[in-house]
């Protein structure tokens, strides 16, 4: 029987078919925890964007139900914007960002102050750039760079400090392509919040 | 058939997976700039490694010959999606580290070789140590290269500081074509010292037969 030809379709049939469906009770069992991280991380991003302090020993639970609190999704002429007041009653937004770098998709949050001028921080959710090399822009020297930096009013919005050029931060040494293809989401993402957020504001 | 101390010497020494067999080579470039990765890519390697060898030789006797490649694609697919849900669920972080490398498990070659050249042919207990300890061999190159690439392109060993302001890094080190020297480095000095082993134990052998010949 085992070297018949049906032989070998039937058992490939029956083994895929019994290990895909112990991967699919795993994955069931264990997709409200990995939505839960993924949430959390968004959670996370869009607080650090926005320079929101968060003590350091709150639970995720605890981190969620304050969220809930303090921010408001808002859709602003089709643009996803995350509202948070400040105690001085100023609003300040967080957007979130998507697009390919080098190797990969990268998806972010980014915020900005209440007149678009100024940048308050940014996070990245995703990213698959060269570990030790682009993925360097995940680490914490890179994003401090946003930190409160006004915008230029001409041309490209951010602009990294070059010989001819004053700008505003630094690019990665070593992962030129990595830090032009981030520069580059981040100017498209925020000329289109500026154009669709300018009028209503 | 084969002893667990004889496997372990096999596996690590002289038949490593990656000194001898020249295997699993494209993750020894791409994931040893840090040595955290590196652990972790070979935590997971070895238990896939182990996992699949175990499960291709409790099914040695019923899968069919022709499908077995089939089959053992499979079972390691299986093994490594496993892996990325238990990383994404209960280890995020790391899971955000080691991104697209978790998948490309599937694509290292000592798994399924060890599960044709062993546990095709051996018992499960013997082919699940087998698997555990090709990974282990695995790992401790991969671990090697990624000191010397860590220490030279940031100064630094699983994140801690080591070399003062004084060292300015290479970056060439943090890329993957410096794992080519580091690794031939390594493959030639481990070469060298296994050929001396091997000419020396000749030398005694054939002192052995003179003097039982006289």
């Amino acid at each position: 029987m085992k070297d018949k030809a049906w032989f070998n379709v039937v058992f490939m049939l029956i083994c895929t078919a019994i290990l895909t469906g112990i991967l699919s009770g795993v994955y069931v069992y264990s997709r409200p925890l990995i939505q839960a991280n993924t949430r959390l991380r968004e959670i996370k991003a869009q607080l650090y964007a926005l320079n929101i302090e968060v003590p350091a020993d709150m639970s995720s639970t605890e981190l969620a139900a304050y969220y809930e609190q303090i921010i408001e999704e808002k859709n602003v002429n089709g643009l996803t914007a995350y509202e948070y007041k400040t105690d001085d009653g100023r609003t300040q937004y967080a957007f979130p960002f998507e697009g390919a770098a080098l190797w990969g998709d990268i998806s972010g949050i980014i915020a900005l102050d209440q007149d678009l001028k100024t940048v308050l921080g940014l996070d990245f959710i995703s990213q698959n750039e060269t570990p030790g090399l682009g993925g360097r822009i995940e680490e914490d020297w890179f994003k401090e760079q946003f930190r409160g930096i006004s915008l230029y009013e001409e041309g490209d919005p951010v602009r990294y400090a070059t010989v001819s050029d004053e700008g505003q931060i630094d690019a990665i040494t070593g992962a030129t392509s990595t830090s032009n293809a981030v520069l580059g989401l981040i100017n498209e993402t925020i000329k289109d919040i500026k154009s669709k957020m300018g009028g209503g504001n | 058939m084969s002893s667990y101390g004889e496997i372990t010497k096999k596996t690590l020494w002289t038949e490593n997976p990656v000194i001898r067999q020249i295997l699993g080579i494209c993750s020894a470039l791409a994931v040893t700039n840090l040595v955290a990765n590196t652990l972790v890519m070979g935590i997971g390697v070895s238990l896939v490694t182990a996992f699949s060898s175990l499960t291709v030789s409790l099914l040695r006797n019923t899968i069919p010959v022709r499908v077995r490649m089939m089959a053992q694609t499979l079972i390691i697919a299986f093994y490594v999606i496993l892996v990325d849900i238990v990383l994404r669920a209960f280890l995020p972080d790391m899971s955000r580290a080691l991104g697209p490398y978790v998948g490309l498990i599937i694509t290292n070659c000592i798994i399924m070789g060890r599960c044709e050249a062993f546990a095709q042919t051996n018992k499960p207990l013997p082919s699940f140590f087998d698997g555990l300890m090709s990974g282990l061999g695995y790992t401790l190159v991969l671990t090697a290269i990624a000191i010397v690439r860590e220490l030279m392109g940031f100064g630094t060993i699983l994140g801690i500081q080591i070399l003062g302001d004084w060292w300015t890094p290479w970056t060439i080190m943090v890329m993957a074509p410096s794992a080519f020297f580091v690794l031939a480095s390594i493959i030639w000095a481990a070469k060298s010292v296994a050929l001396k082993r091997e000419i020396s134990a000749k030398r005694t052998v054939s002192k052995g037969v003179q003097v039982s010949g006289n």
